[in-house]
């Protein structure tokens, strides 16, 4: 009795639990419908998401100082502020404002003083605009046992000279060498020709105006 | 009496000068610990150069499991460092092989070349020429929408007689998103200030201003991620106080986006 019992209550379990576990999408004429498989993507949301917590240096900014060959004129002391962008781990961009004054050229040196003035206004001023090219990177090895990270980089571009009350394009190319002492500190020794068309005297001329100088840089 | 002022003296500073480099010690691990990303290493090893690009040399490796600090950013590189202090250089692609201490992927900012498209600021300056004169221009920009961008200008012009500013706004259309050299269109509208040379008029300088528009054609070549050398092409027309004319102009400039 009891067996009959029990085997009629599993049945009667089992069979329920077929009806509970066949799809719900079976219709009753018999056909089965099947539905589309969903593919669940990650998440994009799902990242950790750290931008504003990594510090993000781009920019570097310095002063420099040097000497600066003025054509026909002598040379004299320059310096000069620099702001570079750096764009990707070859290329950046920069931008240059400096400063020097002529001094006297031959002729105003031989016929002395007042005597002759080629030029009135001795101010040399300029700015550039760069782009810059790692040429190679690599490593100084000051001694054995002081390393420091170094590149040789090439710029060129064009700017604007204010020099013998007038304004002169100026193509600026050159080269340098950036030592960079610190996460954030840099020394660098550029050399770099600045070259425009000038028109003292009765002629227009292409002069040539070179320019030595060291500096330090921040990053930021 | 003075032995006795200088102890004191020496006590004081002595007892100032460590509470200032404790504080500034407690300062600087707190900063630290509260700035710097914390991510684990999920590839066999990851290799760590000695500095921001490839061309230097691989000093070290991070292993499996790893965790390592990740202290800041140069352009699409990375300076980590691990447990024991050691600092090193990695690529934005290989840094991306982590993961955070919860599990999750690290997202990393990044600026891939198809994100130009994205509501982005961009810096640079071109060189070219207007007419015979030669000129020199900073730009700055940012994109509107996924194929327009808005950019200020403002530059300076080199004639033989007269020299001069300009300053403008323009809009670039630059439809196609995937190519590194894309083709554009630009307008733009602006203002020119021109001022006699000096040694052209003896006595007062003699100064002018002019209206122009342009209408444009260029290429841009993407470079890397974020570097665009651009060259374009523009028929400007000026139209001054009592007459108007039309130059022709040309450029090449170098910006990039961030």
């Amino acid at each position: 009795m009891a067996s009959w019992f029990q085997q009629l209550f599993l049945i009667a379990f089992s069979a329920s639990t077929l009806v509970s576990f066949t799809p719900a999408a079976a219709a009753e004429d018999g056909d089965v419908e099947i539905n589309p498989i969903i593919v669940v993507e990650p998440d994009n949301q799902q990242r950790e998401a750290y931008e504003a917590q990594i510090d993000s240096e781009f920019f570097e900014i310095g002063a420099y100082a040097g000497i600066l060959a003025i054509e026909d004129f002598g040379s004299s002391g320059v310096v000069g502020l620099k702001a570079s962008f750096h764009a990707t781990e070859d290329f950046f961009l920069q931008a240059n404002v400096g400063q020097a004054e002529a001094k006297e050229s031959t002729a105003e040196y031989y016929f002395g003083d007042n005597e002759i003035s080629i030029i009135k206004d001795r101010d040399y001023n300029y700015y550039n605009l760069l782009v810059g090219y790692n040429l190679f990177p690599g490593e100084t090895f000051v001694s054995q046992n002081l390393t420091f990270n170094s590149a040789f980089y090439l710029v060129a571009g064009a700017g604007n000279t204010e020099f013998a009350d007038d304004n002169h394009f100026t193509l600026t190319v050159g080269s340098g060498y950036r030592i960079i002492l610190k996460d954030w500190l840099t020394v660098n020794v550029d050399f770099r020709d600045h070259s425009f068309e000038t028109e003292i005297g009765p002629k227009t001329k292409r002069t040539h105006n070179l320019e030595f100088s060291t500096g330090l840089t921040a990053f930021f | 009496m003075f032995r006795k002022f200088l102890a004191f003296y020496c006590v004081m500073s002595l007892s100032i000068f460590s509470s200032l480099s404790s504080a500034e010690i407690n300062q600087a691990v707190s900063s630290d610990l509260t700035h710097s990303v914390q991510l684990i290493v999920i590839d066999t090893f990851l290799e760590i150069h000695s500095g921001p690009g490839r061309g230097y040399p691989i000093i070290n490796t991070m292993e499996q499991d790893e965790p390592i600090n990740v202290l800041r950013r140069r352009g699409s590189w990375y300076q980590v460092s691990n447990r024991h202090n050691k600092k090193g250089w990695i690529q934005q692609e290989k840094l991306a092989r982590t993961i955070a201490p919860s599990g999750l992927p690290a997202a990393l900012p990044d600026t891939q070349h198809g994100d130009y498209l994205a509501q982005q600021g961009r810096i640079g300056f071109s060189i070219g020429q207007q007419g015979d004169a030669e000129t020199a221009t900073l730009i700055a920009g940012f994109r509107l929408l996924s194929f327009v961008g808005a950019e200020i200008e403002y530059g300076q012009i080199f004639g033989s007689s007269i020299d001069g500013i300009s300053y403008g706004a323009n809009l670039l259309f630059e439809p196609i998103k995937s190519w590194s050299f894309t083709p554009f269109i630009s307008t733009g509208f602006g203002k020119q200030q021109w001022q006699q040379k000096e040694k052209q008029n003896v006595g007062k300088r003699n100064e002018f201003n002019s209206d122009h528009t342009f209408i444009g054609a260029g290429i841009n070549y993407y470079i890397g991620y974020n570097f665009v050398v651009r060259g374009e092409y523009r028929e400007v027309s000026l139209t001054g106080a009592n007459d108007s004319l039309r130059n022709s102009a040309w450029r090449v400039g170098f910006s990039s986006f961030f």
